[in-house]
């Protein structure tokens, strides 16, 4: 059920996946690195940053770092560090119309900002 | 009555005769011919030269590798009777090795311990063969030291494949994030990147058939390609007029002139019939500087291996072996590190993710696949490159062949380095950290 989700981060770790809950919108990131494949953690920023993304100001409280080659990921899953060579795949959100389970599409990635309202 | 018991005993005397092998040679002739065909035998010649016995030409590396060969052979069989492939039990029964079954833990500790030491010892025989330039062909007819170079490359590439197949076995953390580091790897090739990996996983994740496949790559597949390689890397050393430093006697004997030594003829074991293989023992007149392998070489060979057999069980008592947490496939350590022969090789991939324009070509194929497969194509091929004067053979340091061994000794030393960085200077996230820096405490959150 999604409202039992805690508000903001969760690792689905059978999924390799974060799954991001702000009030009634949900969006979920890989956690698999495109560059070889470890588990990119989540790693809270002291103090928010501001980066300038496609010509949008975005603000980032958190990014992903990857302990195997050093791969670094803004909160939206861009790359700007490291050798990953693309950022990390936001995946397809749903409600199942059967008995409203939140169901995460790990084989349809979405474009970036792709966020479920319920 | 008496005749019929008579015959049988006789039949009964030849049968046990067969199968006990007492051979009794008739002549000196046979006596000869038995050690021509026996593969053991015909790996060394009846006389040996001074020169190619001294401890500071050679270092003996060969025979340590050869001798760390067999030391993992034994442990590696006893280790097979209690280690079990299988997901859910492998990490638990190398467990029990190390903490319950009396003295596992030093039977599984050589065995790791001499699997270091091989791939060290191995790359240090080569570094040797190149400086002395030993790959080129000197004094003998049909020699073709080149070939035998390539088979020890095949030999350094498969003795790194032992040993990163070996250490998937325990499945434990470094096991399980190698295996996903590692196929994803040979995945980033072109067009056949995805089947490799395929064939590798036996699936597209890491599961069951990935731990089986691992373990009858390590336990039987590669050990027989090394041993078929082995034993044709050593009758190539025999055919090739033995180690390089005896051409150098040969071209010593011919500027005092003497006349060349006649060469004995065997045939090839009924093997290819109407051709003769020539077997010059040495290249030079037997008895001036030659000692009889049997003793001379054998006890040198056997102080080796018992010297080698002593460094590994100090090493092993020295330095315990570890096992990390079992394979936990959501979350990779921090750092997560191969062991130190491939942290090189962890360098180049984090580093050559190459960006043209909008264009990026990630450093798994760069660093993983071109950069390390130019190197082990151009090591591989590098005799038929090498321009120098035949009299350059079998000498350390040759002043012709100065500068290709200076690129050698550079290249070496860039991959050294990188070995370097990747054990002392890299901490959590691969940052890079002074070896004297203390790591930050991270806190875990997932």
């Amino acid at each position: 059920m999604a409202e039992r989700f805690p508000e903001g981060v969760t690792f689905l770790d059978d999924k390799k996946l974060y799954l991001f809950k702000e009030g009634k919108t949900f969006h979920s990131i890989s956690a698999v690195c495109t560059h070889l494949g470890c588990t990119a953690k989540y790693v809270a920023l002291n103090r928010p940053e501001r980066v300038v993304l496609g010509g949008v100001v975005k603000e980032f409280t958190y990014e992903f770092h990857c302990p195997c080659h050093g791969s670094k990921f803004y909160g939206d899953g861009t790359n700007f560090a490291g050798p990953a060579p693309r950022p990390l795949p936001w995946y397809k959100l749903e409600l199942s119309p059967d008995d409203g389970q939140l169901v995460v599409n790990t084989s349809r990635e979405v474009e970036q900002n792709t966020r479920l309202t319920v | 009555m008496n005749r019929a018991i008579q015959d049988f005993f006789t039949s009964l005397d030849r049968i046990w005769m067969k199968l006990t092998w007492t051979y009794r040679p008739k002549s000196e002739r046979e006596a000869g011919d038995a050690i021509v065909r026996n593969l053991l035998l015909h790996w060394f010649p009846a006389k040996t030269s001074r020169r190619s016995l001294s401890w500071s030409y050679s270092f003996w590396l060969g025979t340590i590798s050869a001798a760390l060969f067999l030391l993992l052979c034994v442990t590696g069989g006893i280790l097979m009777f209690l280690y079990v492939p299988s997901v859910e039990r492998a990490y638990g029964s190398v467990k029990d090795l190390e903490y319950v079954i009396s003295f596992g833990w030093f039977l599984r500790g050589s065995h790791r311990m001499a699997a270091h030491l091989m791939v060290a010892v191995v790359f240090f025989h080569m570094v040797r063969v190149f400086l002395t330039g030993a790959y080129k062909n000197g004094a003998v007819p049909g020699a073709n030291r080149p070939v035998n170079w390539i088979i020890g490359v095949l030999l350094l590439l498969a003795t790194l494949l032992l040993s990163f197949t070996g250490y998937l076995l325990p499945w434990d953390q470094l096991a399980y994030w190698a295996v996903t580091v590692g196929t994803n790897i040979a995945r980033a090739a072109p067009v056949i990147g995805e089947s490799v990996r395929f064939v590798l996983l036996g699936g597209n994740e890491i599961a069951q058939n990935t731990l089986l496949r691992f373990y009858v790559l390590h336990c039987f597949l590669l050990p027989t390609v090394v041993l078929f390689l082995f034993s044709y890397h050593m009758w190539r050393v025999r055919k090739d007029g033995g180690l390089a430093v005896v051409d150098q006697e040969s071209f010593e004997q011919k500027k005092e002139e003497i006349p060349p030594v006649k060469s004995k003829t065997y045939t090839l074991l009924g093997i290819a019939g109407g051709t003769s293989v020539h077997v010059r023992a040495t290249a030079v007149a037997e008895d001036a500087d030659a000692e009889f392998s049997s003793p001379h070489l054998l006890r040198r060979i056997l102080v080796v291996s018992l010297l080698t057999i002593t460094v590994v069980s100090i090493f092993t008592v020295l330095f315990r072996a570890p096992l990390e947490a079992p394979a936990n496939p959501s979350v990779t350590p921090n750092p997560a590190k191969a062991p130190w022969y491939f942290l090189w090789l962890q360098e180049l991939v984090a580093d050559t993710t190459i960006q043209i324009g909008s264009f990026t070509i990630s450093g798994s194929l760069v660093g993983g696949i071109l950069v390390p497969g130019l190197l082990v194509l151009l090591l591989a091929l590098w005799p038929y490159f090498d321009r120098s004067p035949v009299n350059a053979v079998g000498v350390w340091f040759h002043r012709e062949r100065r500068k290709q061994n200076a690129v050698f000794i550079v290249v070496c030393a860039v991959i050294l380095l990188l070995t370097f960085v990747g054990t002392y200077m890299r901490g959590p996230y691969w940052n890079f950290y002074w070896p004297w820096e203390r790591w930050p405490e991270l806190p875990v959150k997932f």
